[in-house]
C-alpha cells in the first residue's frame, strides 16, 4: 500500500507528503510513492547534492567564471 | 423517631454515596437540586403545596429514609411516617423585579450546595420564593441517595397531581406502588452474588482490562493530590438546523442521537488528551423491573462505555463500533458502578475519579430546572437534552483542572466537530474539524512573529563592519591577553589566507578542535572569512566519537592546538597548528559567501542512532542575532561570558553576538564552564553584564555563595533544558539586578526560536517558553499538521528563516524531519521538533517534553518535573531530579535523587509524607537516593542516564519491612488493624491499603478510634496517613488536642509521660 509520495520543491528539497492530498503550495510530486520507509530509502537515492538548488547554482556559475 | 422504623441493608449504590458523604462531609457533590416554576398552577397556594409534597412522601418510603452505620454495615432505617414538610418561605417581592431571577437562581444554587447529614431525616429540603403575589417558585433539593434522575420526573408529576387533587377536593390518581426502594435494595443484594455476580465482574474485567489510570485532559492546572469536586457549568445550545441535521444523521446511521453525540464527545476527547481509547461512563436508569418504574430512589447506576478509535475510523465506523458497545454495555448494566471499582481499582486514589474521568448522559426528559451548585463529580461531564427543537448542551467540568475559557472552547469545538460529521460523515474521526476556519487562522496567527524585516548579511561581514569601527577597542579578554578587534580581525584573515591556500573554499567544511582560548575565536571567525562552514569539535569528547566526526563530515581541514593532538585521532583531516604563525596578508579577504551559505555544522545526538550534523546558515544565525540584539541592546560596554563548549549551538551566539556589537568577549579558561565558583570570580573580575547557563548549572551557580556580589549582571539567558519556577525565583531573589530569559530552540534552528522574560514566577508550575522569534513561525500540529487549539498539546513545528538545511548528508533523514510547511512561502519547509507543546490562551507557547520520552507509570502519564518541583519546595532539598527507571524497587517506576540537607535517615519518609499531601499516589517515587553530585553531561546538561541505580534502598525504603510497634499506642493500634484486616501481625510501617483496608474498613477504623479513645478522626487522614506509626501519632495528636503539648511530650521521656 503506498500512503507516502516523494515531494521536492523549487530548490530541489526532498520531503514526503501523504498520498490524497493536495501538496502545499510550491512542493511537486517526484513520481514515487510507497510506504514512508520506502519513500525515504528511494530520496537517500536520489537527493544527492543536499545543497539548495539556488546555492548550487550560483556556485557552479562562479566556478565557471 | 416519632414511629416505628425498619432497618434494610443499604444498597451498594447509597454504600457508595454513604462513604463518599463521610469521605467529603461538607460537599454536596451528590445532592439533586431542582427549581420548579409551577407556572401552569399560578397563583401557587404554599400551604396546598406542602401538604401534596406530604402525600409524595408519604407513598415513597425513599423520602421517608435515613442511613447509619452498625455492625460494619450501611443500613437504610425508613420510617413509617413523617413530620408534615414546612417549607422554607422566602418573599423576594421587596426587590426590584429584575433582581428577583438572579436571586432566585442564587437562593436555589446555595440549597443545593448544601450538604445533608445521612443520619438525619429528611433527606430533601424545600423553599418556597414568591416571586410576585401571582408567582410562587418551588426550590426542593434531595440527596442522591434517596433519588435520582428517573425520580425526578416522577416527583414532578406526582406533586402536579396531589396539588391538583386537594385543590379539586379528589383522592390523586397515582398508580399503586407495588414495591419500595428498600425492597430493591434487599432484592439486589441476593441477586448480585454467586455465578451471576463472577460472570459480570468478569465480563467488565475483560472488557476493560489495560484501561488508562487517568485519560488526562489538558488542563489549566495540574491535579492536585485530592480533587475538591469543585465544579462550574457551562451551557449551551445548538441551532435547530444543526439539531435537527444530528437527528437525520442519527436515522441514517441507523443508530440513535444518544450513538451519535457520545461518539462526537469521544472524538473531542481522544484530539484533547492524544489517546484513542476513552472511557466515558454514562448513567443508566437501573429500572430494569417493571415494578421500579413509579418508585422513587436511587436506582441509577453508572456503565463505563469504551470507545475505540484506534486505526484512523470514519466517523461513520465509529459510530457503527460506539453502537456495539453501547448494546454491550446494556447488556452488562447491573453490575454496581463500586463492584466494579472495588474490582478494578481498589487502591484508593484521592485525586482521579476512578475508571472513567468523563461522563456523558442524554436526558430523555427535560432538565431545564436542574440546579448546579457548584460541584463536578467527575473531569467534564457532558449532559444533552433536545428540548423545544434544539439540542441543549450543559458541560460539568472540575474547577480543579479548567477554566471556564477552556471549556467554552470545549463546547466550542465539539459543536464545530458535530457540523463537520453532519456534513461529512465518512470524515476519518481524526480528520473532523475541531475549529471554524476562522478560529484556525487565529489559531496559526498566534504561531507566527511580528512580521520584522530579516536581516541579511553574514556573520564574517558583520564581525569585519564592527572591526572597521572600533578596531581599538577589545574584542577578547583571556587572562593576560586582550585582543582589540583590529588583531582579532588581522589575525582571523591571516590564518584565512592560509586557509584558501590549502585550498578550502565555498561551502568547505573545516574541523576546529581546541580549547576556549583567543586562538578559538580566531579560527572559527578564520574559517568563516575563508568561505567555509565550521565543524566544532570538543576536545573532551571520547576519541572514538571524535574520528566519527572528523570522517563524517569530510572535513580535509582540522585546526587545532599542538597540546591536543595526542589526544586527537589521526585520519584524512591536514592538521593546522593555531599556535603557528601564518605569514599572510591581514587584510579583509575578499567575501565568497552569501546569507544562504553554511557557517557551521553542528552534531546533535538523538535519541536514536549516530549523530548527525546540522548544516545551519548564515541567514537563519545572523536572524538569531539580530533579534538577540534587538532584545537585549549591546553596547560595547557590555562584557560577554563565553563558557559553552563550541559543540552545543548556544556557543554560537556567545562568540558573534559580542563581537558583532563591540561589546567585549571572556572566554571562560578550559574546564571553568563547570565550575561555578570560577564563573563568580570571573563575573566580578571582569565585570561581565551577561551570560548563559543550561538550568542545571544554574542550579549549582545559585547554590554559589557571594554571587550577590555579581552586581554587574543586566542579564542571563537559559535554555538547553526546562527551567524550573522554583529556580527562576531563587535567581530573581539572589540577583535582583538581573534578568533571567527562558529560551526555547533546537540546533536545526539556529539555536533558539522563542524566548520569554521570567517574570511573576510565583506560583506557576511551568514558565513558558515564550513567542516565536521575528522571522520564525511555530505551529503546533497534529499528525496531519493541522494546528491544534489553543491549550490543546501538539507536535512542535518551526518554520521561517532559522529552520536549518538539514542533516549533511543524511538526506533521508532531512526528508523525514524537515517538511513542507502549509503555512509559509511556497515551498518552505517546518521542522518537526519531536517536541511536545500547546499553545497558552494568552499566546505564549508552554514546552510539554519530548514526544518520545512521555513517561508512563503503571497507566499513568507521569511529569518527573512535577515531583521535582514539590520536592524542592523543601528547604532541606538542594536540588532533586527524578527518573524513571526499570530498576526501581518494586519494577519500573520513579526514582528520587535528593541532595539532601536534613538527617539522611529521614529522607524518605520526610519526603514521602510531604509529597503524599501534594501529589497523586502514581507521582510517588518508589525509592529515595540521597545524592551530592548530579552527573552533568558535556554541555553542562544533567546526564540522567548516568544517574546511579538506586541500590541500598531496599525494602525499609519502601516502608514495607516488618517493624515492632515502639510504644504501647502503637501495639494497641497494629493490634486492632489485625483484627479489622484479618491479620496476625500488624508492623508499625504496614500501610492500611497494602494489607487489604479499603473504604468501609477505614470508617470501621474511625468508628473503632472513637469507641476506643473517644476521639474524631478524619476520615479523610486515614487515606493520608496509612501506616500504624502516622496514625499512632494523629490517635495521640487528637486525645491532647494541642499540637504544642504534644511536641513537648515528645521531647520528653516517654516513660515519665505515661499518665500525663
Amino acid at each position: 500500500m503506498s500512503d507516502v509520495k516523494v515531494v521536492l520543491n523549487d530548490e530541489e528539497q526532498y520531503s514526503i507528503w501523504p498520498v490524497g492530498r493536495d501538496n502545499p503550495a510550491g512542493w511537486y510530486d517526484a513520481g514515487f510513492s510507497g510506504t514512508k520507509d520506502e519513500c525515504l530509502a528511494h530520496i537517500e537515492q536520489v537527493w544527492t547534492d543536499m545543497r539548495p538548488r539556488s546555492l548550487r547554482e550560483a556556485m557552479a556559475g562562479e566556478g565557471a567564471r | 423517631m416519632n414511629q416505628a422504623s425498619d432497618v434494610f441493608p443499604a444498597s451498594s449504590g447509597q454504600e457508595r454515596m454513604w462513604f463518599l458523604a463521610r469521605f467529603e462531609p461538607d460537599l454536596a457533590v451528590y445532592n439533586i437540586g431542582m427549581l420548579m416554576p409551577m407556572s401552569a398552577r399560578q397563583p401557587v397556594d404554599p400551604r396546598r403545596l406542602e401538604q401534596a409534597i406530604d402525600m409524595v412522601v408519604q407513598r415513597h418510603e425513599a423520602l421517608r429514609t435515613t442511613f447509619e452505620f452498625r455492625d460494619g454495615q450501611v443500613v437504610q432505617i425508613v420510617s413509617g411516617s413523617a413530620p408534615p414538610a414546612r417549607l422554607v418561605e422566602t418573599d423576594l417581592t421587596h426587590l426590584p423585579a429584575a433582581e428577583r431571577e438572579a436571586e432566585l437562581k442564587r437562593l436555589a444554587r446555595a440549597d443545593s450546595a448544601a450538604p445533608f447529614v445521612l443520619e438525619q431525616a429528611p433527606l430533601w429540603r424545600g423553599r418556597h420564593v414568591r416571586m410576585a403575589d401571582d408567582d410562587l417558585r418551588l426550590v426542593i433539593v434531595f440527596d442522591h441517595t434517596v433519588f435520582d434522575g428517573v425520580s425526578s420526573m416522577i416527583f414532578i408529576d406526582e406533586l402536579e397531581e396531589c396539588y391538583d387533587a386537594i385543590g379539586e377536593d379528589r383522592a390523586p390518581k397515582l398508580a399503586d406502588l407495588q414495591i419500595q426502594f428498600a425492597d430493591f435494595a434487599v432484592w439486589q443484594r441476593g441477586r448480585l452474588t454467586g455465578e451471576f455476580l463472577e460472570s459480570e465482574l468478569a465480563h467488565w474485567r475483560e472488557r476493560l482490562a489495560g484501561i488508562p489510570a487517568d485519560l488526562g485532559l489538558p488542563g489549566d492546572r495540574p491535579r492536585p493530590a485530592r480533587r475538591t469536586y469543585r465544579g462550574e457549568a457551562f451551557l449551551g445550545v445548538y441551532s435547530p438546523e444543526l439539531s435537527s441535521g444530528l437527528e437525520r444523521l442519527a436515522k441514517d446511521l441507523n443508530t440513535t442521537l444518544f450513538t451519535v453525540m457520545l461518539t462526537a464527545y469521544a472524538a473531542v476527547l481522544s484530539r484533547w488528551s492524544g489517546v484513542d481509547d476513552i472511557v466515558v461512563g454514562t448513567p443508566i436508569a437501573g429500572r430494569l423491573l417493571p415494578e421500579t418504574e413509579p418508585v422513587i430512589g436511587m436506582f441509577v447506576n453508572a456503565v463505563p462505555l469504551r470507545v475505540d478509535l484506534s486505526g484512523s475510523p470514519s466517523f461513520r465506523e465509529a459510530v457503527a463500533r460506539v453502537r456495539t458497545t453501547v448494546a454491550e454495555a446494556l447488556d452488562h448494566q447491573e453490575l454496581p458502578f463500586e463492584r466494579l471499582v472495588e474490582d478494578l481499582q481498589p487502591t484508593r486514589d484521592l485525586s482521579v475519579p476512578p475508571l472513567y474521568q468523563v461522563m456523558f448522559n442524554l436526558a430523555s426528559g427535560t432538565n431545564e430546572g436542574q440546579v448546579a451548585n457548584g460541584s463536578a463529580k467527575v473531569d467534564i461531564q457532558l449532559d444533552l437534552n433536545m428540548r423545544d427543537g434544539r439540542l441543549h448542551t450543559r458541560l460539568e467540568y472540575a474547577t480543579d483542572l479548567f477554566d471556564h475559557g477552556t471549556i467554552e472552547r470545549f463546547d466550542s469545538q465539539l459543536r464545530t466537530l458535530v457540523e463537520g460529521l453532519v456534513a461529512d460523515p465518512d470524515l476519518a474521526v481524526r480528520a473532523l474539524p475541531l475549529l471554524t476556519a476562522e478560529e484556525r487562522e487565529r489559531v496559526l496567527a498566534l504561531g507566527a512573529s511580528e512580521d520584522l524585516a530579516v536581516p541579511e548579511g553574514t556573520l564574517s561581514a558583520l564581525i569585519e563592519a564592527q572591526a572597521a569601527a572600533t578596531p581599538g577597542a577589545p574584542a577578547v579578554v583571556f587572562g593576560d591577553v586582550t585582543l582589540t578587534y583590529a588583531e582579532l580581525n588581522a589575525r582571523a584573515n591571516r590564518l584565512a589566507r592560509w586557509l584558501r591556500k590549502i585550498r578550502v573554499g565555498r561551502g568547505d567544511p573545516v574541523a576546529v578542535c581546541a580549547e576556549r582560548s583567543p586562538e578559538l575565536v580566531v579560527a572559527l571567525l578564520a574559517v568563516l572569512k575563508a568561505g567555509g562552514a565550521y565543524v566544532p569539535l570538543d576536545p573532551e569528547y571520547p576519541r572514538h566519537r571524535l574520528a566519527f566526526m572528523l570522517a563524517d563530515s569530510g572535513a580535509r581541514v582540522l585546526l587545532t592546538q599542538r597540546h591536543l593532538r595526542e589526544a586527537l585521532p589521526g585520519g584524512v583531516a591536514k592538521p593546522v597548528f593555531l599556535e603557528d604563525d601564518f605569514d599572510q596578508p591581514s587584510e579583509d579577504l575578499d567575501p565568497v559567501t552569501g546569507p544562504d551559505d553554511a557557517a557551521y555544522l553542528i552534531y546533535t545526538s538523538g535519541s536514536t542512532g549516530r549523530p548527525k550534523a546540522v548544516v545551519n546558515s548564515h541567514r537563519g544565525i545572523v536572524n538569531r542575532l539580530a533579534w538577540m540584539q534587538d532584545r537585549f541592546g549591546l553596547t560595547p560596554t557590555d562584557v560577554v561570558m563565553q563558557k559553552t563548549p563550541t559543540s552545543f549551538d548556544v556557543s554560537v551566539w556567545e562568540f558573534f553576538w559580542p563581537l558583532t556589537q563591540g561589546a567585549v568577549l571572556v572566554p571562560v579558561r578550559p574546564g571553568g564552564h563547570r565550575d561555578p565558583n570560577h564563573q563568580r570570580d570571573l563575573i566580578k573580575q571582569h565585570g561581565i553584564t551577561t551570560m548563559h547557563f543550561v538550568p542545571s548549572m544554574l542550579a549549582l551557580f545559585l547554590e554559589e555563595p557571594g554571587i550577590e556580589s555579581c552586581t554587574s549582571l543586566r542579564r542571563v539567558v537559559c535554555s538547553g533544558e526546562e527551567l524550573p519556577p522554583r529556580m527562576a525565583a531563587r535567581f530573581l531573589e539572589r540577583l535582583p539586578g538581573a534578568e533571567l530569559h527562558n529560551l526555547y530552540g533546537p540546533t536545526e534552528a539556529a539555536v533558539d526560536v522563542t524566548a520569554w522574560k521570567c517574570e511573576d514566577v510565583e506560583g506557576r508550575t511551568t514558565l513558558p517558553i515564550g513567542r516565536p522569534m521575528p522571522g520564525c513561525r511555530l505551529h503546533v500540529l497534529d499528525e496531519r499538521l493541522e494546528p491544534m487549539p489553543v491549550g490543546v498539546p501538539g507536535h512542535l513545528h518551526i518554520g521561517g528563516v532559522q529552520v536549518a538545511r538539514g542533516y549533511a548528508g543524511r538526506p533521508g533523514l532531512t526528508a523525514e524531519r524537515f517538511v513542507p510547511d502549509p503555512y509559509g512561502p511556497p515551498g518552505s519547509r517546518l521542522y518537526a521538533t519531536g517536541d511536545l507543546a500547546r499553545l497558552r490562551p494568552d499566546g505564549e507557547l508552554e514546552f510539554l517534553g519530548r514526544i518520545d520520552d512521555q513517561v508512563k507509570v503503571h497507566g499513568w502519564r507521569v511529569e518527573p518535573g512535577e515531583v521535582e518541583a514539590v520536592l524542592a519546595e523543601d528547604p532541606r532539598v538542594r536540588r532533586a531530579v527524578v527518573a524513571l527507571r526499570d530498576d526501581a524497587p518494586g519494577g519500573r517506576g520513579l526514582v528520587a535523587y535528593v541532595d539532601w540537607t536534613g538527617e539522611p535517615a529521614e529522607l524518605a519518609h520526610a519526603m514521602r509524607g510531604t509529597l503524599a499531601r501534594k501529589l497523586p499516589p502514581p507521582l510517588l517515587p518508589q525509592a529515595f537516593v540521597q545524592v551530592t553530585e548530579f552527573p552533568l553531561g558535556p554541555s553542562g546538561k544533567l546526564d540522567r542516564d548516568a544517574l546511579p541505580p538506586p541500590t541500598g534502598s531496599g525494602r525499609a525504603d519502601l516502608g514495607t519491612a516488618y517493624a515492632e510497634p515502639g510504644t504501647p499506642l502503637e501495639a494497641e493500634l497494629c493490634a486492632l488493624w489485625g483484627e479489622l484486616l484479618g491479620r496476625d501481625r500488624v508492623g508499625v510501617n504496614d500501610d492500611f491499603f497494602e494489607l487489604g483496608g479499603h473504604s468501609l474498613l477505614a470508617v470501621s477504623l474511625v468508628t473503632r478510634y472513637r469507641e476506643i479513645y473517644g476521639i474524631e478522626m478524619d476520615l479523610r487522614d486515614c487515606f493520608e496517613l496509612t501506616t500504624v506509626a502516622e496514625q499512632a501519632l494523629a490517635v495521640l495528636e487528637l486525645q491532647l488536642g494541642d499540637a504544642a503539648e504534644l511536641e513537648a511530650l515528645l521531647a520528653d521521656d516517654p516513660v515519665e509521660d505515661a499518665d500525663a
